[in-house]
């Protein structure tokens, strides 16, 4: 899927964070190129570093992080010098925008959803009052919320949780950003809900022409959505590729570890494969490969020198030596071997 | 085998990269290497609060003055026991002779100083653990034990919406004013705070799975309590308990102002401090002893409690 | 017609509240010995004839539950008494009518100072979190709520009258305005600090959550963020104090009035228990207790009219 020039391009981002006078590297040399019109998911358990990445695009880190190196590229600026708020207010919502993982927090709940809505609207299209109210409703009619006159004034407490996950991504696109980033946005939600938000997202997507950027754990949820998927482990891409050539032909032992873990693929009265072992503690220096100790067929070479990005197919890299020709003999964990028609079986 | 190799290979000898493409066998220890394996609790606690370097300094100058002011009785040219009022030798300024001056009475008033200091820290810190065995005892039944809840609740109510005054009023006059009935009279009010916040979260507590196994297996209330519960509790103990000292204090000096507190033979910080009132103006050095003392004991116990407290909750760990 | 029909009732509840309180009181005044009825005056000069003969006329000496009797008719036909000792003779009523006008006027002022400055410090404080106004303010706070008031009280009219020259005691004939200048300043001392602790504490409580973030994508500026979000969430806890803390003030304070001799409310109370004023004592009982009541009542009631996740079902009473 790699069209002509990336609209937003992250080159060998670091981001640390200083916690009770302790260094953390979140991110360690992270690179990312982001294509018109793509859907894009960035997977990994937590504490890799996934939402930290992306919150750097929007200049949303906490104030004890910061960027310390790399560069984020956007409209031909590089927006990782950003140093006030004032820069990034015109990054944020009106070309960046943003869904986060839970949405029965992340209303305010003494507002009017309608007014939340609105308030984005006023902030950056210019329009205020009455226009912008209607242009609100507008907004909640259009991410399926039925009687949007009478909801515009209610109050969050008054919504369901996928309702309320529908007026969070209204104010995301209420200013048609370019770019949508949606932070673990089906998590808190029932599954029966996810596909319906999922659903809506994608159409959006299409509507409004955007950039959407997933961040999940789910590789249920990647499965069904995602042109491309990027790997994330401990502050780094360590796979990336379109979706297909992730799941089929995967190379990182990390990707291999998480597909394992698929529930898809459990074999009935068998263990679901777990991933053993704990992510590295950041606060120190990785060494090697960072998933190494945890790879049951780890070369020696991994604890030593950190593997550069080989290519599988001009779309599909990966961070591992497993593709140096060096490399002996090694094998696929039986279980994602014959995946394909494990899949094809499933539906 | 495995940490050889590993350990071989970690050293930044010049290897060649060619021969390192074999494979380590997996070490399950490795894969758990986390950072903070040598992780102990009170270990923790103490680390932070050694962190806070303003509390720490006031613990070590109100170790220093406790200390001092036993020193100070002993050095002191007068001993409390035989002050005798001389109203020819009131309102002497500090000198060498009288090192805090006299008071309006024309007695020395470093002896009282001191003596005074004692008996409010004696008294601060008898309350403070009544308070604090009274309080968890009843609070941990209260939480614990349901059937207890309305009888204990509606105890508290009552005297809770009664002005403390009235009780403090009518027990000076009752029964009188020694320093065990104060002492006694406190506790018997001070509990309350304690308790509820025990309850509040033996209740929080009281459900969780791991107590619930505890009862299924029989584990005797008690035990439940002491070892299942209490844990949980310290933080908040530890607060309340040192916030306890300044309140006492506190309330002892507004009670002695009041005339309500201890009788004048056992003078205590608030007593002097209501004997200054009306001199102070005049005789600023009346005030100023007295004031600071009482200052240094009461902040001290304030920002160490909190101190303490902050370090002693998990999430402050790193 | 709900928020009627909830508001009789918790007004009912605090009735009861009060009666049983007033009745504890009661019982445990009578637990005095009668001695305290007597002026010193009277004490030596009364036989124990004359005594009993006094006890009897103010029927002390009825068994306790008739007393009581008494007292519940005289309530329901809102009958106070006189007071005996404080001002002889004169209208309970009036007595405490005459001091809660002095400490009221003080305690207005009071609350209005308090309420400005301490919400101010507490936005301050916020704004500038582990800045130097953050941490005068901590200072101010740790000052304030460990330090005795008496000797803060010292502090002030030290610096009160020799600095700038205040008058260290209350006066109601001259320069009554300026006397009461100190005393409204100790008043206000840890009311300011508590008004600014838990302005702090809720908009710090704000700030981090979720919502707070979601504004910040959506692009608003952080005075944006401050005003239009954090603030007016912050107060709708704080509100539910409000009444409470408005009614506590006014109802004046003991260790301040006594410290600066005003003739308020604050001393009443001690001053009617140790002289065996029984009216005033039951009567100031039955005011706090009242006003105690509607204080946690009104504050429920502007909490539900600002928050409107709050209904009107499923709260009321219990221990809170």
């Amino acid at each position: 899927m790699a069209e002509k020039t990336p609209i937003l391009s992250a080159k060998d981002v670091e981001i640390q964070f200083s916690l009770r006078g302790n260094m953390l590297k979140a991110i360690r040399k992270c690179s990312l190129d982001l294509y018109e019109g793509e859907t894009l998911a960035i997977v990994g358990e937590s504490g890799s570093g996934k939402s930290v990445f992306t919150k750097s695009f929007l200049g949303m880190l906490d104030a004890n992080g910061k960027i310390t190196g790399g560069s984020i590229t956007y409209e031909g600026v590089d927006i990782s010098k950003y140093t006030t708020e004032k820069q990034w207010r015109d990054i944020r919502g009106k070309k960046i925008a943003m869904v986060m993982q839970d949405p029965m927090t992340s209303l305010n709940p003494l507002k009017k959803v309608g007014k939340q809505i609105q308030e984005s609207i006023e902030l950056h299209r210019g329009i205020k009052g009455a226009e912008a109210k209607k242009m609100a409703i507008d907004m909640l009619a259009k991410v399926g919320i039925p009687d949007p006159e009478k909801r515009y004034n209610q109050y969050p407490h008054e919504f369901s949780g996928g309702m309320r996950q529908r007026v969070v991504i209204a104010i995301a696109v209420a200013c048609q950003p370019q770019i949508l980033i949606c932070d673990e946005p089906t998590t808190a939600l029932d599954v029966t809900i996810q596909a319906q938000i999922l659903d809506l997202i994608r159409n959006l997507k299409n509507e409004l022409n955007m950039t959407v950027v997933y961040i999940t754990h789910d590789l249920g949820v990647v499965a069904n959505v995602a042109d491309r998927i990027a790997v994330m482990y401990a502050g780094q891409i360590v796979e990336y590729g379109n979706a297909d050539e992730i799941f089929y032909d995967a190379w990182h032992p990390y990707t291999w570890a998480l597909l394992s873990a698929l529930p898809q693929l459990g074999v009935k009265g068998q263990d679901l494969p777990s991933i053993e072992g704990t992510p590295p503690n950041l606060f120190q220096e990785i060494k090697g490969d960072a998933f190494a100790p945890r790879n049951k067929q780890a070369l020696a070479i991994d604890f030593v020198k950190e593997p550069p990005f080989f290519e599988v197919s001009p779309t599909h890299k990966a961070k591992t030596w497993y593709l140096d020709p060096r490399c002996p003999a090694f094998e696929r964990p039986e279980n994602i071997r014959n995946y394909k028609e494990k899949i094809r079986q499933r539906g | 085998m495995s940490n050889e190799n590993v350990k071989t290979v970690t050293a930044e000898e010049p290897v060649n990269e060619d021969e390192l493409f074999h494979f380590v066998p997996y070490s399950a220890e490795q894969a758990e290497a986390i950072g903070y394996s040598d992780y102990s609790y009170w270990g923790s606690v103490w680390k932070n609060f050694l962190k806070n370097k303003v509390a720490v300094l006031l613990a070590i100058l109100f170790i220093a003055l406790f200390i001092f002011s036993f020193i100070a009785l002993a050095i002191g040219k007068y001993d409390f026991a035989e002050l005798k009022p001389d109203t020819t030798m009131a309102f002497i300024s500090p000198n060498s002779e009288y090192w805090f001056g006299t008071d309006n009475l024309g007695r020395d008033y470093w002896c009282q100083v001191w003596y005074a200091s004692q008996t409010s820290i004696k008294l601060a810190a008898i309350v403070a653990v009544g308070e604090c065995l009274l309080g968890v005892t009843i609070g941990l039944i209260w939480g614990y034990v349901r059937a207890a809840d309305r009888f204990f609740t509606e105890l508290y109510n009552l005297i809770n919406n009664i002005p403390t005054i009235i009780y403090m009023t009518l027990i000076a006059l009752l029964v009188g004013r020694t320093f065990t009935i104060m002492a006694v009279s406190m506790i018997l009010i001070g509990w309350l705070t304690m308790a509820r916040n025990v309850r509040n979260l033996v209740i929080m507590y009281r459900d969780r799975e791991y107590n619930l196994a505890s009862r299924c297996l029989g584990t005797p209330l008690g035990r439940i309590l002491t070892k299942n519960i209490l844990p949980y509790l310290i933080s908040v103990i530890i607060l309340r308990l040192s916030l306890s000292i300044p309140s006492t204090i506190s309330l002892e000096s507004t009670l002695s102002y009041l005339g309500l507190g201890l009788g004048d033979d056992t003078p205590s910080l608030g007593i002097l401090l209501r004997d200054a009132r009306n001199y102070f103006l005049n005789y600023p050095y009346l005030l100023i002893f007295p004031a600071v003392i009482v200052s240094i004991i009461t902040v001290t116990f304030y920002l160490v409690g909190n101190a303490f407290s902050d370090a002693a909750d998990p999430r402050n760990h790193v | 017609m709900d928020m009627l029909k909830y508001s009789i009732r918790r007004l009912l509840q605090g009735l009861i509240t009060v009666l049983l309180i007033a009745t504890v009181v009661f019982l445990l005044m009578r637990m005095l010995p009668t001695d305290y009825y007597f002026t010193e005056e009277q004490q030596m000069k009364f036989t124990d004839e004359q005594k009993e003969a006094a006890l009897e006329a103010a029927g002390l000496t009825d068994p306790i539950g008739e007393q009581l009797l008494d007292f519940y008719v005289d309530l329901v036909h809102l009958d106070f008494g006189e007071s005996r000792r404080i001002q002889s003779g004169v209208a309970v009523v009036d007595v405490i009518g005459e001091k809660f006008t002095i400490s009221m006027r003080m305690g207005i002022i009071s609350l209005a100072i308090s309420l400005c400055l301490g919400v101010l410090l507490g936005i301050g404080q916020t704004i500038g979190k582990d800045h130097l106004v953050d941490h005068i303010g901590t200072a101010y706070t740790v000052f304030v709520n460990a330090v005795p008031a008496l000797v803060s009280y010292s502090l002030v009219l030290v610096i009160g009258s020799r600095v700038f020259g205040l008058p260290s005691v209350y006066s109601s004939r001259v320069n009554t305005g300026l006397s009461m200048v100190l005393p409204t300043i100790c008043i206000s001392l840890s009311s300011i600090a508590g008004y600014a602790l838990w302005t702090r504490r809720y908009m710090v409580d704000e700030i981090t959550k979720d919502y707070i973030k979601l504004a910040k994508v959506k692009g608003l500026s952080t005075s944006q963020i401050m005003v239009r979000h954090v603030l007016r969430n912050a107060f709708v806890p704080l509100a539910q104090y409000l009444p409470a803390s408005f009614l506590l003030t006014i109802s004046g304070s003991l260790l301040a009035e006594r410290f600066f001799s005003v003739p308020g409310m604050g001393p009443l109370l001690t001053d009617a228990i140790s002289r065996y004023d029984l009216n005033i004592v039951q009567t100031l009982v039955i005011l706090y207790g009242s006003l105690g009541v509607l204080g946690v009542f009104l504050g429920d009631v502007l909490m539900m009219l600002i928050d409107p996740r709050i209904s009107l079902t499923g709260k009321g009473g219990g221990a809170r």
